[in-house]
């Protein structure tokens, strides 16, 4: 009879567990939650719809399906679409993995994909426009400037507002800066472990080169200062004694003057 | 026997008053609701803000596009650049305020070339009355003007032309405006008026095409 009891009890308290709330609060996800459907504007719009505005909601992120590929949105993101191939962002950060030639559009100009497999981060922060390359090659068309400038794999460059010569300005290319990258790509990341794995294979590949290539630019430029600092010092010694040796001159000239020589 | 269906049977008995119970709680509790309204609210306020940040972007983009067509010797020259800006930014304290002015002038003028005057005189009315430093004011009336003209309200008309005249003595389509005046007269028969309103265009205005039009108008009544 007591082990019925106890028996029952049991029972009754494990069915009884099931009614309480739990709430396990992670602190932050590696991989940021996909959301089900964006935000829409103007109210259902579509991908087939031009000028259709998606956002996502903060801590969440939703995968677009475009003909190019994928364009991933990040937390509190805002982009619209324009056309297939051509969105603009208006606010946070997007990820790109596709095909070449897909545009993505900012007040201050455009990116585009030149690669058949490109992946890329933009991310939209204090007015400017990073753009992080991960695979591929992107190129950026600074607004009212008509040259192109190339952003290779492992690199990262900014695009900021139109200057006094009526060209948006970008900034000196360098390596991505990998103290906050990797947390923004695994977020924004939806593939499988294996395949970030080799994902980040690659791209340490492309960014020890880029770190390489940017530490020989970086060694050629301080020598050219160097060079540039000697050449001027060179040229500083030889006028202070072109004109010891004028004054020396005028000065033995008086001197000549003054007991009658001439 | 018994022992055998007694666990059974209290099994059964406790998920049945288990789910009896939640089911009651979810039907007589108010907090589902109000978690309800609450999604519904929060994704109002998301919608609302993709809204803004697009027409951020959108006054982004514009104020971008300006800045590569400002002609290049007025931008190193700050002073000027930021003198006319304190004059006119303290008035727009809002940067959706202008966008929104120029929205209403590029719909109500829209409306214009559809000959849909009623409609464009409404939108350009609405921006002359409360978006006063809006860049498009003189064009809003004399789009105005010409709008009212062409639906025959010659008293606005003149009404319209009177503020226009006082507010942009100086403007090209001021004068221009002021034909429609003149036009105005003509068909009332006040033919002096008329002429000493074209005469006026010619000796006030610099505008050769508008000085022409003026005197072809004048020699017509001339005749």
């Amino acid at each position: 009879m007591k082990n019925r009891v106890v028996r029952c009890t049991q029972i009754l308290l494990f069915v009884l567990s099931f009614t309480l709330e739990v709430d396990v609060g992670a602190e932050s996800h590696v991989s940021l939650l996909t959301q089900k459907k964006p935000l829409n504007y103007p109210q259902n719009c579509d991908s087939n719809t031009s000028d259709c505005g998606y956002k996502t909601y903060p801590e969440r992120k939703y995968l677009l399906k475009v003909p190019k590929g994928t364009l991933t949105l990040g937390s509190d993101s805002i982009v619209v679409r324009k056309s297939d191939a051509r969105y603009a962002l208006v606010k946070g950060m997007v990820m790109f993995n596709g095909e070449f030639d897909f545009v993505i559009e900012t007040p201050m100009g455009t990116i585009k994909t030149r690669t058949p497999h490109s992946d890329l981060i933009i991310e939209k922060s204090d007015g400017s426009y990073i753009i992080k390359v991960i695979l591929g090659e992107a190129e950026i068309d600074p607004l009212g400037s008509n040259t192109s400038i190339r952003v290779l794999a492992g690199y990262e460059n900014r695009l900021s507002g139109v200057n006094d010569r009526g060209v948006a300005t970008t900034a000196f290319p360098k390596p991505i800066d990998v103290s906050t990258f990797f947390q923004t790509w695994a977020s924004l990341y939806s593939g499988d472990k294996n395949q970030f794995e080799k994902d980040l294979t690659q791209f340490k590949i492309s960014h020890s080169r880029a770190v390489q290539a940017i530490s020989e630019v970086y060694s050629e430029t301080s020598d050219r200062e160097i060079a540039s600092y000697e050449h001027a010092m060179k040229l500083r010694n030889e006028r202070i004694k072109k004109d010891t040796e004028e004054r020396t001159k005028i000065r033995k000239m008086f001197e000549r003057r003054l007991k009658g020589m001439d | 026997m018994k022992t055998k269906y007694f666990i059974p049977f209290c099994l059964i008995l406790i998920f049945g008053i288990h789910f009896a119970f939640m089911n009651f709680k979810m039907f007589f509790s108010s907090g589902s609701l109000i978690s309800e309204e609450l999604v519904q609210t929060r994704t109002k306020l998301e919608k609302e803000k993709l809204k803004t940040e697009v027409a951020y972007y959108e006054l982004e983009s514009l104020r971008q596009q300006v800045a590569i067509n400002l002609p290049g010797n007025i931008l190193p020259k700050e002073y000027p650049v930021r003198n006319l800006a304190s004059i006119t930014r303290s008035n727009v304290k809002n940067p959706l305020s202008q966008f929104e002015g120029d929205r209403l002038f590029r719909e109500g003028k829209a409306y214009f070339r559809q000959k849909d005057y009623i409609k464009s005189n409404e939108l350009l009315s609405n921006l002359i009355l409360n978006y006063r430093y809006s860049p498009h004011l003189p064009e809003a009336y004399f789009l105005l003007i010409e709008g009212f003209y062409q639906i025959e309200d010659f008293e606005t008309c003149l009404e319209e032309l009177d503020v226009m005249i006082n507010q942009f003595p100086d403007n090209e389509l001021t004068g221009y405006a002021m034909l429609r005046m003149g036009q105005i007269f003509e068909k009332r028969e006040r033919l002096d008026d008329a002429k000493s309103i074209y005469q006026s265009v010619i000796q006030s205005f610099k505008n050769k095409e508008l000085k022409k039009q003026a005197q072809i108008l004048f020699d017509g009544l001339s005749l």
